[in-house]
């Protein structure tokens, strides 16, 4: 009888034990991991997200976010475009970033083509932030090419520190240049230019 | 009673399998350099001394001797029919622009030498690391692959030479070919070391063979 009770009050025990570890990892998030199985390239985002922000007064927000969109519409039809992961859901171009441009940071050095990019444990939701900047400026920072993809955030674990997330500068050059718009979004969401097509 | 005890054990054995933590495979990889499955696009990589007091000639002579001169039958250069192919650049890294051959962005991998770790990404946590840059979505294989690589190496234990310095240079050389460090299941591998809960292996001075194989599958794309 004793030991039937015991049994019992064990088995209780047991019971609300794996409830209560259960619930307890259930709720507990995830943690996001660096991924190279897609051109998200980190757990987490689940469609490829890309925000816009002019740091040229020259440069209305409106016209900014417009070129981008159309660009990514294009950009849309890379042949890797689905493979990679980004056609997952409709791909969104938000006005405003989450994160500042690692350019202005002071350790940015130009030339230096890792540039400063910040250290995250929870990466930025857009895999892509593109800030339409002066010409003077991109020309200093990037050997007078008017647009540059650079790393904007790295994920560190394992001993490696994976770039996850890539920030596009563009001049109003290459913003009004379909095709080097179009070759710079392609290597900021990760994929490789495709080849020109013949007329 | 005895339904009570079977439950039980039905419990126990049901929290042992739903609360394990989700096996690990036992030589990680991910994150390798693009270049190195091409066969006709070499591995070049120039180091950077900015941020050490030992001259540059110094520090580039301990990394190219342990990459491409000692131990050839074991380094990482010249193998898998030569796609893996590190071509050293003899001037410092911050010397590269788009006007000199090579320019810097057709150096594959930078070596950073310094002595206090500097310009590393702060969650390195001041030790040596590696980080890969520039992703690029390799169709084939369906795996992002990445354009360049920058290593930083502390100071002093490029300085320590030998074993130690062999050690260091090959182990983060592995992390550009795709390995990733220890996960606590200790095969023979340079990324296994002691100093993540492998004591058995010691610190190589080597790529070991379940190395070279594990590179070889990636390039492989198997």
């Amino acid at each position: 009888m004793l030991a039937s009770r015991v049994t019992t009050v064990l088995l209780a025990t047991a019971i609300a034990a794996l409830l209560v570890a259960l619930a307890a990892g259930a709720l507990r998030p995830e943690p996001v991991r660096a991924t190279d199985t897609t051109a998200l390239l980190v757990t987490d985002r689940p469609g490829l997200l890309v925000c816009v922000a002019s740091l040229d007064p020259a440069v209305p927000r409106g016209e900014l976010h417009r070129r981008v969109r159309d660009g990514l519409t294009r950009v849309a039809g890379h042949p890797d475009f689905a493979a990679a992961g980004l056609a997952r859901r409709s791909v969104e171009v938000h006005e405003g970033c989450d994160s500042a441009p690692t350019v202005e940071r002071p350790e940015f050095r130009p030339g230096d083509r890792l540039g400063a990019p910040h250290a995250v444990d929870r990466p930025s939701r857009y895999r892509l932030l593109v800030f339409a900047a002066p010409a003077a400026r991109t020309a200093a920072l990037f050997g007078g090419r008017p647009a540059a993809v650079t790393a904007h955030e790295v994920l560190c674990a394992n001993g490696t520190c994976p770039v996850v997330t890539s920030a596009a500068y563009l001049a109003p050059a290459a913003l009004a240049d379909d095709a080097l718009l179009d070759r710079t979004l392609t290597e900021g969401v990760g994929l490789r230019p495709t080849e020109p097509r013949n007329p | 009673m005895r339904t009570n005890t079977i439950l039980l054990v039905v419990l126990l054995g049901l929290s042992t399998v739903l609360l394990a933590p989700p096996a690990e495979a036992h030589h990680p990889t991910g994150w390798y350099l693009a270049s190195m499955r091409s066969l006709p696009q070499t591995e070049q990589y120039c180091v950077e001394d900015r941020y050490t007091s030992a001259a540059h000639s110094y520090v580039l002579n301990e990394v190219r001797n342990t990459l491409i001169v000692e131990n050839t039958a074991w380094n990482w250069d010249l193998k898998r029919g030569g796609k893996v192919d590190f071509r050293t650049v003899y001037t410092p890294c911050r010397d590269l622009n788009s006007g000199t051959v090579p320019t810097r962005n057709e150096v594959e991998i930078e070596y950073h030498v310094e002595d206090t770790i500097t310009t590393a990404p702060a969650a390195c946590g001041g030790t040596s690391c590696a980080a890969p840059a520039g992703p690029s979505w390799a169709g084939p294989l369906g795996r992002t692959e990445y354009t360049w690589y920058n290593v930083w190496l502390r100071g002093s234990l490029i300085k320590a030479g030998g074993d130690t310095r062999r050690h260091v240079v090959n182990h983060e050389t592995g992390h550009v070919l795709g390995l990733r460090d220890g996960d606590g299941s200790c095969p023979s591998s340079i990324m296994h070391p002691s100093y993540y809960g492998c004591p058995g292996n010691g610190n190589p001075a080597w790529p070991t063979a379940l190395d070279h194989e594990t590179v070889n599958r990636l390039i492989d794309g198997v």
